[in-house]
């Protein structure tokens, strides 16, 4: 049984948010309670378990975007500056809350949180966490999947081939910049997979990609093993099937791990509930309500059954869920290698980041809590994807099925009434991108320059996350803003192009804006000769 | 106006006297009354095609300002129509018109309506139209979901206009596309089918009842 392996993935992924002339915006915020409570806590988790040689093994699909502004000079200052006001309005918020003993408590819980983070974050990781999950690639824990440069869904684009090739290629440089290891997976982003496109990733490198459980399970023909082995498409390409059911178990929404009553309310944040006259310490109340971290509430249903959340509770429940979980995937794995009469078999369980230490607070602590009990108990073995690859490819392959790990299963999510007005711009931006690839292909200076602005600004256009933004009422209008911007950015070069004028104070100002994939090369946008 | 870059978002900028004093100058005939995005339209693709011819490696040339655009153009001034798999059951199809060829139909006083065919391909090759049906659309609709029909291998959205005395005119066509069929074919929400014990094992039933609840359409 010990060949019996359990993949854990993390996609790490969020939308480019970085605006140098609106300094303490909500969309910023995003980013540094990720950094807060997903990135920072996930590494001294990884820290704690390799200084203990506890084993741990985890896959993570960073988004280049976000590796992007993981790195990003202003943002890393900015981060820490929003670290220094949560620490200095923790220490008001004692005083305010000096008659109640649990929420203080609480409170000195999160500031000590915020003070390891700013250590961590300044004098370990000096501003840069890449490198730190870099080491742990390097050192055989961690596995760092390559995925497109912007969370483009590629199976909208399939009728453009040089649009997905432009994704890859942008993605793999990024990759190459922020990490020294050579990926061999692919994420592909929401896992939409589209018949075919095993082939394109075949052809830049990659063995494998992960796709959702219906995309294995309706295959054609079905794989014999399900989801307990890797299947290999009729090109030779590996592809893993998550398992849906089992990632359910700890996100579902009604009965998921996170729903339980000591949990933290994650939503139940001050930041939404204080004056504002309390919370400019904190944060420009003119530029919106958000979350601050400063929450003290447990999960509960109704306002009567409000109470303050509790640590140890808490962690206990957590241990609890960990157990839980593993007994149930090493049951199945048990059972799945009985009908295989002990033949190795594996389970992917795939999550967004997100969850863990956003959507729920103790997710991290729980992920940490697997990695202890599976060593205690010597039983469930934590595997990477490379790891469980078969060396040889067995005589049945599949045709995968359309799928994504969007609600739907399928593209309902980014293609609907509330988002399909944006195709029609990204699609002919893009078919114009491929027509000014072909038209200066060996062009420099201001030319070249305004090129690689225009096809940065596409690859942004392209980002999902505008599209699937725009079904959320309150974040629909940051969304339009952000896909109007970057289409006109591109007209803009587009149409002088044309006419031979260009204002470099236009473009040096929108370089600045947006400075991510600085080695972009507007040529991956070429057509394939 | 003689050295300004002759962009949408400087065109944009022009009252409509202006444009058409513009379009006459660049001999473009402008009947009167064209809707001023339409002359917009047809001096901006003059400005391609004058560019195309223009040598590629020709320099840019720092302008003093930029204008951006405010808003996003109604047309790209081209007739086409492109399709977009939404799930195994449904397509979103988008549509654009030349002005001059939309004005020319919509103008004249035959013209009855614009139509979407929607055809079912075979597999063979070139792929044969096995089945097609219908779906009228008004002139100022540029978008339309429609369900598709099972059985066939892929599909292909053509854009139709009609007049009561002409045939129906072919005006755009899509990418054929492929439509997902499903491995478990016709069977995938048969309760009876046996399957393998670790597919059963991996939860297919339940998905079965999950995309029979959420997508039966997309199976029929």
């Amino acid at each position: 049984m010990a060949d019996n392996a359990l993949i854990f993935l993390l996609n790490a992924e969020l939308p480019y948010i970085r605006h140098p002339d609106q300094p303490g915006c909500v969309a910023e915020t995003h980013l540094f309670n990720a950094l807060s409570y997903t990135y920072l806590p996930l590494l001294r988790t990884c820290t704690s378990l390799e200084t203990e040689g506890i084993p741990f093994k985890l896959a993570i699909s960073f988004a280049p975007v976000l590796c992007e502004m993981f790195a990003d000079p202003l943002l890393q200052e900015r981060y820490i500056e929003t670290l220094d006001k949560s620490i200095d309005f923790g220490l008001s918020e004692l005083d305010r809350n000096s008659l109640s003993p649990e929420i203080r408590d609480l409170i000195k819980i999160h500031l000590d949180q915020l003070q390891l983070n700013r250590r961590d974050f300044v004098e370990i990781y000096e501003k840069n966490i890449l490198k730190k999950f870099d080491y742990f690639a390097n050192h055989g824990y961690i596995e760092i999947l390559a995925t497109t440069a912007t969370n483009c869904y590629l199976p909208l684009y399939t009728d453009i081939p040089e649009a997905i090739s432009a994704q890859i290629e942008t993605g793999l440089i990024t990759y190459r910049k922020h990490f020294t290891s050579i990926p061999s997976g692919f994420w592909l982003p929401a896992m939409a997979y589209t018949p075919g496109i095993e082939c394109t990733l075949k052809a830049y490198g990659f063995q494998y990609t992960i796709l959702e459980s219906h995309g294995l399970l309706f295959a054609d023909p079905i794989p014999d093993a399900g989801l307990f082995a890797p299947a290999f498409c009729r090109n030779g390409f590996t592809v893993f099937g998550r398992d849906k059911i089992a990632c359910l178990e700890v996100y579902d929404s009604a009965h998921g791990f996170i729903t339980n009553p000591d949990y933290l309310d994650v939503n139940r944040d001050i930041g939404f509930e204080l004056d504002e006259d309390i919370l400019s310490a904190l944060f420009n109340t003119k530029l919106g309500r958000r979350m601050t971290g400063f929450r003290y509430w447990a999960n509960r249903k109704t306002a009567s059954e409000s109470a303050y959340y509790q640590f140890h509770k808490a962690h206990a429940q957590v241990c609890e869920d960990a157990r839980k979980f593993l007994d149930r995937r090493m049951e199945m794995l048990d059972k799945a290698s009985a009908l295989l009469e002990g033949e190795p078999v594996s389970t992917v369980c795939a999550f967004p980041a997100s969850i863990f230490g956003g959507i729920w607070y103790e997710g991290i602590s729980w992920l940490e809590n697997l990695f202890r009990i599976a060593a205690d108990e010597n039983q469930t073995c934590f595997a990477l994807f490379s790891q469980v690859m078969r060396q040889k490819t067995p005589d049945k392959r599949i045709s995968p099925y359309y799928s994504s790990w969007l609600d739907s299963g399928y593209n309902e999510e980014v293609l609907n009434n509330s988002n399909d007005w944006m195709y029609p711009f990204v699609r002919k931006a893009t078919t114009r991108m491929i027509d000014l690839a072909e038209r200066f292909p060996d062009d420099s200076g201001l030319k070249e320059r305004s090129l690689n602005m225009a096809s940065r600004e596409l690859l942004l256009a392209q980002s999902m996350d505008w599209f699937y933004m725009m079904n959320e009422g309150e974040q629909s209008e940051y969304a339009r803003q952000r896909f109007e911007e970057s289409v006109r950015a591109f007209t803009v070069v587009y149409e002088s192009l044309g006419s031979n004028f260009i204002s470099t104070e236009w473009l040096t100002t929108t370089e600045k804006r947006h400075t991510l994939f600085s080695e972009i090369n507007y040529r991956v946008f070429s057509k394939k000769k | 106006m003689e050295n300004t870059p002759l962009t949408r978002a400087y065109l944009e900028t022009l009252s409509t006297t202006d444009l058409v004093v513009l379009a006459d100058e660049s001999g473009i005939d402008i009947p009167e009354g064209l809707n001023r995005r339409f002359i917009i339209g047809e001096l901006l693709e003059l400005v391609e095609d004058n560019s195309s011819d223009i040598e590629d490696s020709s320099n840019l040339v720092d302008a003093e300002y930029t204008i951006t655009a405010e808003i996003l153009p109604e047309t790209y001034n081209e007739t086409q129509i492109t399709m977009l798999l939404r799930d195994p059951g449904w397509v979103f199809a988008y549509w654009d018109f030349h002005t001059t060829l939309f004005s020319a139909l919509t103008g004249n006083y035959r013209f009855e309506t614009f139509f979407l065919r929607i055809n079912s391909l075979s597999s063979s090759t070139p792929p044969a139209v096995i089945d097609f049906f219908d779906v009228e659309v008004g002139p100022h609709d540029r978008k339309w979901y429609v369900h598709l029909p099972g059985k066939a291998y892929s599909c292909r959205v053509d854009l139709y206009s009609r007049n009561t005395q002409e045939k129906e005119q072919l005006l755009a066509r899509s990418v054929e596309t492929c439509i997902p069929s499903c491995g478990v074919g016709e069977s995938v929400f048969d309760s009876k089918q046996k399957n393998p014990p670790l597919v059963e094992l991996s939860g297919i039933t339940e998905l079965r009842k999950n995309h029979f609840r959420n997508h039966r359409q997309s199976f029929n």
